[in-house]
């Protein structure tokens, strides 16, 4: 039962949860400007189309809305769910000081004060998006309709994903809390059902409008939260259906309210319940079996007894880590994502069998290199004092090293190779890209401990309930896919196509710098960058086919070592103030 | 025969002096017992003589190896801090393997050596059970057995017996007596004094990063003088700003 004014109560705890999340986001930096950047960038660049061709757009006959427009509206609604979904079971299980929450208000107040905190985090990174579209209805196509049924629309949109995402959430962790087989098998079936659902997405917006798959956008637009895309476009020149527009309406409506009891019921279950016993039966007859110990939970990815004890001791238990707790790798969505784009890019120019190869070589390479060794101060967390105590820098970092050289780059050039096989190179080529893959995945690794040691986070994030993991910071990984990524994705060039990597290095060395020079005044640096880009474009393509390559590995493997030994320098020097 | 001496040994933060000029011996064998209130210096002290931090000024060495040699000093220090230093993903005995592997400890001796300290300490069964689900008196007891595995010359424990219920306290404090027993210096630092009272063979007592005083828990209570204070009252003194300021 809750208690008199309720509904103001998760008023304030939504606001002040979401107040908390603002300043969280604004003490780091990097990842503030990740978050803040796309959300404000992108709604930029749509306004500025829109201001440069309102004329045109103005001038646009009335047309009907087509059925893929609410189809990729539902397709991505049901995707954002899954992510929400996602973060409910991952990260946003429970309130922080629950035990004072829960005994301070009913726990539907609770959860209904978390649905709107996520709602208000939703809607913040969508400002830009909100405020460009009423406006491009508004002012452009001079829609006053456009002034609420925009906002609406949206609200509705993702206050329906919220509250869908949560319950879900809610649901999967209570499956969790009472049923002992999904407890114990949580990676098994976890792990491939997120995997589907999570390239579901990607898969359908990239193949599916071009006819590769089976379900194309205009089969899922029969989902009514898509109907809202009707509502969206009152006043412009598409037009939406009414019936499908008061459908749209109804259906997001019922799904919040739905939503809102499922959430009151399943958390209340979930917060007060006790998780069901693992032990059974007949466990409880069954002498004890001995949990196994690092070396063989690892399973077959040995480390060889030709490294010391302390060294196989910290490459084990690396690779350990991150087989018992999965949920501390999800930072590797980031690279992973950086890739897909790249590929979905490819297959849109109609060039996928000549990137894939080069893609999968960088893009492999970023993730191998950031498995192990990404944060390995933080990893050790209070451990640390004794594993500094323990051992020396160099032992600790060649374990941290070990893992993605023995394994890692044997799995980067397989990758490599098998993608190559589907692209349209010779033979040399191949071999070269697969070198090259095998040169990258090394350096990535080496570089690894020197930045995620210079970049640390030693504060916990709680991943599910009561398991805190440190995921490195934001601006450790994005530094070292950028240091991999950019000369990574020269060198590969340099290697399918000498002339496009002169280009590329023209552009980003001689033309973008004389661009930011010239517009910043200074002209004598605008014309110096110029005669770079005119230098870089006149240099022999077979002679820049032959030394660029070889600049950037001896440049990389410099770096490696280099980072290596301030690694060790590192570790060596570390201070507990 | 000395197991940790310093001599103007001070660690200053900024225009913050954490540690002032501090300068003690003691010898091996004994449990030293370290007082202090809430931000005296001791844990700064106890991370400056186990190398985690850089003196300002000053030297110290422990076990004859100086506190600046990180890498000397492994083989004669073993360390518990205030909060257990564990992995909460391994189990109290993969924990207890990894870390006998880091200090390259022969397999089969760290091994027995292991279990025999399991047994001790009443973990045998819990051995093979996640971290994260022991309790504060059973992430103690890893901690500690952790700190001595490879039989150090000196142990450094900060708070061992805090949290601990009744029974584990008890075994924790017989243990330590027992390394002292077999030679193993035993600094300590804690807030529970009368633990130090029953372990401890001297007594010192940091205050604002001072040595204030510095002697057997029994002349520091006057019971060799027929004085009847206890150590608690002996503390509360020599902590006291007023006291210490009219004394001044």
């Amino acid at each position: 039962m809750a208690e008199s004014g309720w509904l103001r109560h998760s008023a304030e705890i939504g606001w002040f949860e979401f107040r908390r999340s603002v300043r969280t986001l604004r003490a780091n930096k990097a990842q503030l400007l990740l978050q803040t950047g796309p959300a404000t960038l992108f709604p930029l660049i749509f306004a500025i189309l829109a201001i440069v061709f309102a004329g045109q757009l103005r001038s646009i006959d009335p047309i009907a809305l087509p059925d893929g427009a609410a189809g990729y509206v539902s397709i991505t609604w049901l995707f954002m769910v899954f992510m929400v979904a996602n973060r409910t079971v991952s990260q946003r299980d429970g309130i922080e000081s629950e035990s004072l929450m829960l005994t301070t208000v009913s726990s539907r107040t609770v959860a209904v004060g978390m649905v709107i905190a996520e709602l208000l985090r939703a809607l913040a990174n969508m400002t830009g998006l909100i405020l460009v579209a009423t406006g491009v209805s508004a002012l452009v196509f001079g829609s006053v309709a456009g002034l609420v049924v925009v906002p609406v629309a949206i609200f509705l949109l993702v206050g329906s994903l919220v509250v869908t995402g949560q319950a879900f959430g809610y649901a999967t962790l209570l499956s969790l809390h009472r049923s002992p087989f999904l407890r114990q098998h949580k990676l098994v079936i976890g792990i491939p059902l997120g995997l589907l659902a999570g390239s579901a997405y990607p898969l359908l917006v990239t193949f599916g409008s071009a006819g590769w798959m089976p379900v194309g956008f205009s089969d899922i637009a029969i989902f009514p939260v898509g109907w809202l895309v009707d509502l969206m476009v009152v006043g412009t020149p598409l037009v939406g259906s009414t019936s499908r527009m008061v459908g749209g309406l109804a259906f997001s409506g019922l799904i919040m309210a739905g939503g809102l009891a499922a959430i009151t019921r399943l958390t209340t279950e979930y917060w007060f319940g006790e998780p069901v016993s693992d032990d059974s039966d007949d466990a409880a007859v069954q002498p004890t079996t001995p949990a196994p110990d690092a070396r063989s939970s690892i399973g077959p990815i040995a480390i060889p007894t030709v490294f010391s004890q302390p060294t196989r001791r910290v490459a084990e238990w690396g690779l350990l880590r991150s087989i018992r707790e999965p949920k501390r790798l999800v930072y590797l969505f980031l690279p992973l994502f950086i890739g897909f784009q790249v590929v979905q890019v490819g297959f849109q120019s109609g060039s996928l069998e000549q990137i894939l190869a080069p893609a999968c070589a960088v893009t492999v390479a970023i993730l191998i290199g950031e498995i192990v060794a990404m944060n390995p101060l933080g990893d050790e967390g209070s451990m640390l004092s004794v594993t500094v105590l323990a051992i020396s820098g160099t032992k600790f970092v060649r374990g941290l090293l070990i893992p993605g050289i023995l394994y890692g780059v044997p799995v980067g050039m397989l990758l490599t190779g098998l993608t190559a096989v589907l692209s349209p190179y010779s033979i040399t080529t191949m071999l070269v890209l697969i070198a090259v893959a095998g040169v990258l995945t090394a350096i990535s690794v080496a570089i690894a401990p020197a930045i995620g040691m210079a970049f640390p986070r030693y504060s916990a994030i709680s991943v599910g309930r009561s398991q805190e993991v440190r995921p490195p910071r934001m601006s450790a990984i994005v530094l070292h896919a950028s240091a991999i990524g950019l000369p990574g994705s020269l060198l590969v060039a340099f290697v399918i196509d000498p002339e496009i990597a002169r280009t590329g290095l023209a552009i980003g060395l001689g033309i973008l710098p004389a661009l930011i020079t010239g517009l910043l005044g200074w002209d004598g640096g605008a014309s110096w960058f110029e005669g770079v880009a005119n230098a870089i474009n006149e240099l022999n393509l077979v002679t820049a086919g032959v030394v660029g390559p070889a600049a950037l590995i001896i440049g990389g493997m410099l770096a490696a070592l280099l980072c290596y030994h301030f690694a060790i320098e590192l570790f060596e020097s570390y201070e507990f103030n | 025969m000395t197991a940790i001496e310093t001599a103007a040994l001070t660690k200053r933060y900024g225009s913050t002096l954490a540690v002032n000029e501090l300068s003690f011996s003691i010898p091996s064998g004994v449990v030293y017992g370290f007082l202090g209130p809430n931000g005296a210096g001791k844990t700064t002290t106890m991370r400056m003589l186990t190398g985690l931090l850089t003196p300002t000024s000053g030297t110290g060495r422990v076990g004859g190896v100086p506190i600046t040699d990180r890498d000397g000093l492994r083989e004669q220090i073993g360390y518990l801090p205030e909060e257990p230093p564990l992995y909460d993903e391994a189990t109290g005995r993969e924990q207890l393997t990894y870390v006998a592997g880091l200090r390259d400890l022969p397999e089969r001796e760290s091994q027995d050596r292991i279990e025999e300290l399991l047994g001790v300490l009443d973990l045998t069964v819990d051995a093979d059970t996640r971290i994260a689900d022991y309790s504060k008196g059973m992430r103690q007891k890893v901690a500690y057995i952790q700190a001595v595995l490879h039989e150090p010359p000196v142990v450094f424990l900060d708070e061992p017996t805090s949290g601990l219920d009744p029974r584990a306290a008890r075994t924790l404090r017989e243990e330590i007596l027992e390394l002292a027993a077999n030679g193993t210096t035993v600094f300590l630092s804690t807030h529970i004094l009368p633990v130090v009272e029953e372990v401890a063979d001297t007594v010192g007592i940091l205050y604002e990063g001072e040595l204030v005083a510095e002697d057997s828990p029994e002349a520091l209570t006057g019971v060799e003088t027929d004085g009847d204070e206890s150590l608690e009252d002996v503390f509360l003194e020599l902590t006291d700003a007023d006291e210490v300021a009219m004394d001044g």
